[in-house]
């Protein structure tokens, strides 16, 4: 018992110094209202022990003007679609842009760890304070890992990657 | 040893509490997944496993491992596992049926992942023998409860019921109202052990919510409540004497609203008859403090109209008692006479016999005592005292063996636990966007199939890509149970999952994950009792 006593506590520091990354999540947690944000998106593993041939990530409602970056080995496709409504972007009218990324035809296997890129403006009109979500899945050979329950609960067995939105910086 | 220590209790208590500060600091979060079992989850097999095996994608660290036998008993593993990617469990000599072994551990950044493995050996059966594994000791506790509450209720409620007919006099007073106040302390003590004994735990979780919760939820919940409500009008019927009435038919209320007599068909008959059969046991045995201490030679003068009236209304107070307990016994036993010598009917056969030493004392009190008690003669009224007393022991150790009926389901009962299916247990389980109905059949521990339906707010059906629903006992530490349902033939919103065991009755906790679209996951929590 005491052994496991040591085992947790090492296990417990490490924690505190080595994060270990086994959730699909952003490596820029924050963000600001009005400003743009570059998503870097870290997978740490496959599917199980499988690997993963396909990243699709949601573009939610508020995050415009989104361009992902190409990745070697990997098909880049996105899905167009109207916003829900307008938003301004440095003077001109933005109705309709990306709503999904798909990066298909890769191979990440389940030993390995990646990151995919996309950028794009968060609106002004998004209310600061509240986390912003990327639903994302993983597709495998025989199944898929779904990052897409829209929570802060530490505890969600699969949350999607979020980011926090801050207010908007005003002296910019 | 030799220098000093932390208590590994301690530890075991502090570790978690660092890690969950650690989760709540910020850092990222790694989990352990489960990528296979063995035995494999839900299998059914035919010899004894020696071991069992749980391999994860990285090695993990148990947290704790229990293994819950058919009889629902536990056996703690945690400590005779090593960490490791594949945790190899020794599993102790298993007996028929089905086992749940609970699992909690920790993946290499403390982050703790739980899940529940039911394997059966031989036979799918479901621990829904709770009555094997009941402690004694809470047995005992549970028996003197019941007891101190009928006697406590039955003595105050019918002390007070008889200030209601008859002057109480003074000396009866304080004895009326300590037996209210036993009752009404007995009767929310029962009610919290009710709970322990139908939730299977020990007498420390009485300080949880847990089975106050579940007791209330029974039949007993209201009724405990009636029985309160009887106490306190008793309480004030010692001011307004008038209240004893309505203390009364609360009393009565309340048994007529449990217990085995209560439940049983036809409701028509059985709670009339239980409610007159209370109502009759108060008039007489409550009076019999209060008519001995008006006895005493000073108050002569008072005693005799009382004995009077008393005597008058007594044989009908008997003619109701023995006639609703006919009845009450004529459809608790059944009519299979082989099935009366249960620990149901010996109970009976010993309240009976002294039901008739009470009767043959009461009789020969009435047509012996009374009437030179009327008259006003000392030795008589000494005399008649005394018997009074010896029917009140009597009577006493009647609802003694009353209160052991808790424990004897009655043979009807019996026979039809046999005989029909349980019925089906519901769970209603909704956001603001998305309900689901759930049912379970049947109801009870063992073997079941859930249905699952979906609509959204206004009831229309509502389609799903998935449905994954979780199941866990934090009562009994059976960590979540994952089944993915699957959508039933022909329908576009009934999820269904053939083939789970619940292994164990209680309120199980369910965690519902509906997958609307590729991009949308929605949860849904609730629970649902497992008789």
């Amino acid at each position: 018992m005491k052994r496991n006593t040591t085992i947790a506590l090492a296990f417990t520091l490490g924690a505190l110094t080595t994060p270990a990354l086994a959730h699909v999540s952003l490596e820029q947690q924050e963000a600001r209202v009005g400003a743009t944000y570059k998503a870097v998106l870290r997978v740490p593993h496959g599917c199980g022990d499988q690997a993963t041939h396909t990243l699709r990530v949601q573009i939610p409602e508020g995050f415009i003007n989104v361009k992902p970056m190409p990745k070697p080995g990997w098909t880049l496709e996105t899905v167009r679609g109207e916003y829900e409504s307008s938003y301004d972007y440095y003077g001109s009218a933005l109705s309709e842009g990306v709503k999904e990324i798909v990066w298909s035809g890769g191979n990440l296997p389940n030993e390995h760890y990646d990151e995919f890129v996309f950028r794009g403006t968060f609106v002004g009109s998004l209310e600061p304070g509240q986390s912003f979500y990327f639903p994302s899945v993983q597709e495998c050979a025989d199944g898929e890992e779904a990052w897409i329950e829209q929570t802060d609960d530490h505890d969600a067995p699969k949350p999607a990657p979020g980011v926090k939105l801050l207010p908007a910086d005003h002296q910019h | 040893m030799s220098r000093p220590s932390v208590h590994p209790l301690t530890c075991r208590l502090l570790a978690p509490l660092l890690l969950v500060l650690t989760l709540f600091a910020g850092a990222a979060h790694a989990h352990a997944v489960l990528q296979s079992t063995t035995p494999a989850d839900g299998s059914l097999l035919q010899t004894a496993p020696g071991t069992a095996a749980l391999v994860f994608n990285e090695p993990v660290r148990p947290l704790a491992i229990r293994l819950i036998a058919p009889d629902g008993s536990e056996t703690d593993l945690t400590d005779q596992v090593a960490a490791a990617a594949a945790l190899q469990i020794p599993l102790p000599e298993l007996e028929r049926g089905t086992h749940v072994l609970s699992w909690r551990v920790a993946s290499d950044d403390g982050h703790p992942v739980a899940g529940s493995l039911i394997f059966s050996l031989a036979e799918v059966t479901g621990a829904a023998i709770t009555a094997e594994t009941r402690d004694p000791a809470l047995s005992m506790v549970i028996w003197a409860a019941r007891f101190l509450m009928a006697a406590g209720l039955v003595l105050g409620v019918g002390g007070a019921l008889y200030g209601a007919i008859s002057p109480l006099p003074p000396a009866a007073r304080r004895p009326v109202a300590g037996a209210v106040l036993l009752g009404l302390v007995a009767a929310p003590a029962y009610l919290g052990l009710h709970g322990l004994d139908a939730l299977g735990l020990g007498f420390a979780a009485l300080a949880d919510a847990a089975p106050w919760r579940a007791a209330a939820g029974t039949a007993f919940g209201p009724s405990t409540g009636l029985a309160m409500l009887a106490a306190l009008t008793a309480l004030a019927a010692l001011r307004w004497p008038l209240l004893g009435w309505v203390a009364l038919a609360a009393l009565a209320a309340a048994y007529a609203t449990s217990g085995h007599a209560g439940a049983a068909e036809p409701r028509w008959l059985t709670r009339p008859m239980v409610f007159l059969h209370l109502a009759a046991l108060c008039f007489w045995i409550g009076a019999l403090l209060p008519l001995a201490l008006s006895l005493t030679p000073s108050r002569q003068g008072i005693a005799p109209p009382a004995l009077r009236r008393y005597s008058a209304v007594l044989p009908v107070a008997v003619i109701l008692l023995l006639g609703s307990g006919l009845a009450l016994a004529i459809v608790q036993l059944g009519p299979d006479p082989a099935a009366w010598w249960s620990p149901y009917g010996a109970i009976l056969a010993a309240k009976l016999a002294l039901l008739a030493a009470l009767f043959m004392l009461a009789a020969f009190n009435r047509w012996r005592l009374t009437g030179p008690a009327l008259g006003g003669a000392p030795h008589a009224l000494a005399r008649l005292r005394r018997m009074i007393a010896a029917e009140l022991v009597l009577a006493l150790l009647i609802l003694a063996l009353a209160a052991g009926w808790r424990f004897t389901p009655p043979p009807r009962a019996l026979a039809q636990i046999t005989a029909q299916p349980a019925p089906a247990a519901y769970g209603h389980l909704h956001s603001t966007e998305v309900m689901a109905n759930l049912i379970i059949t049947p109801g009870k521990a063992g073997p079941a199939l859930i249905e699952i339906e979906l609509t959204d707010s206004t009831f229309a059906p509502l389609g799903a890509m998935a449905v994954t629903l979780g199941l866990s006992l934090p009562d009994r530490g059976i960590e979540q149970l994952t089944r993915e349902a699957r959508l039933a033939d022909g329908h576009e919103n009934l999820w269904i999952i053939p083939d789970l065991v619940l292994p164990l009755a209680g309120i199980w906790t369910l965690d519902l994950e509906v997958r609307q679209s590729r991009f949308s996951l929605l949860r849904l929590a609730g629970e649902i009792e497992i008789k």
